[in-house]
């Protein structure tokens, strides 16, 4: 059974990932200061 | 999204960039598009599972996606063969400041991507939901 996906209206869901630089950040600062884009890509090639 | 670049930056918007792949091979992407974004590295798929962006092997090899592989190949695009899982599909989120969903769109297969100018128009009106409060 899959878990609900979140919807719009709902709170954006935060996680940490990692910069290129090997920093850690929480996906929340994107939309720290202002609206945030978020592109999930595919695979690199 | 990148000829929109001056476009996002009036809006006060920000775009990020989320992958899954190797921290060596995402700076040589990002090196060779020369994208003006923040590009951030997701190896375990928190986010991409957060968020509901889903894999799918049928998806992803589909006829549209197949076509769509063989066009980029035949226009010259330097292609270094798939990398990753390629199964996993994509998405676009628009999160506001307030950190509400505005918008949010999960590929149902590699080639489906809202346009640019969709994308773009989305971020404007919430950005001037933001001003009206």
């Amino acid at each position: 059974m899959t878990s609900p996906k979140v919807t719009t209206g709902e709170v954006a869901p935060d996680t940490t990932l990692t910069t290129l630089d090997g920093d850690v950040v929480h996906l929340r600062q994107a939309w720290r200061d202002g609206p945030a884009l978020i592109i999930f890509l595919l695979h690199l090639g | 999204m990148c000829r929109h670049a001056e476009t996002l930056r009036t809006l006060g918007a920000r775009v990020v960039l989320v992958s899954f792949g190797p921290p060596s091979l995402a700076a040589q992407w990002l090196r060779e598009t020369a994208a003006p974004f923040s590009l951030w590295l997701d190896p375990q798929r928190k986010a991409y599972r957060a968020f509901g962006v889903e894999r799918s092997f049928l998806r992803s090899w589909g006829p549209r996606t197949i076509l769509t592989y063989a066009r980029l190949l035949l226009s010259g695009r330097p292609w270094r063969g798939i990398q990753g899982d390629s199964s996993q599909l994509g998405g676009d989120f628009i999160v506001d400041g307030r950190g509400v969903l505005r918008f949010a769109h999960r590929s149902h297969d590699p080639a489906d991507r809202p346009e640019a100018n969709v994308l773009v128009r989305a971020l404007g009106e919430t950005s001037a939901e933001a001003f009206r409060r």
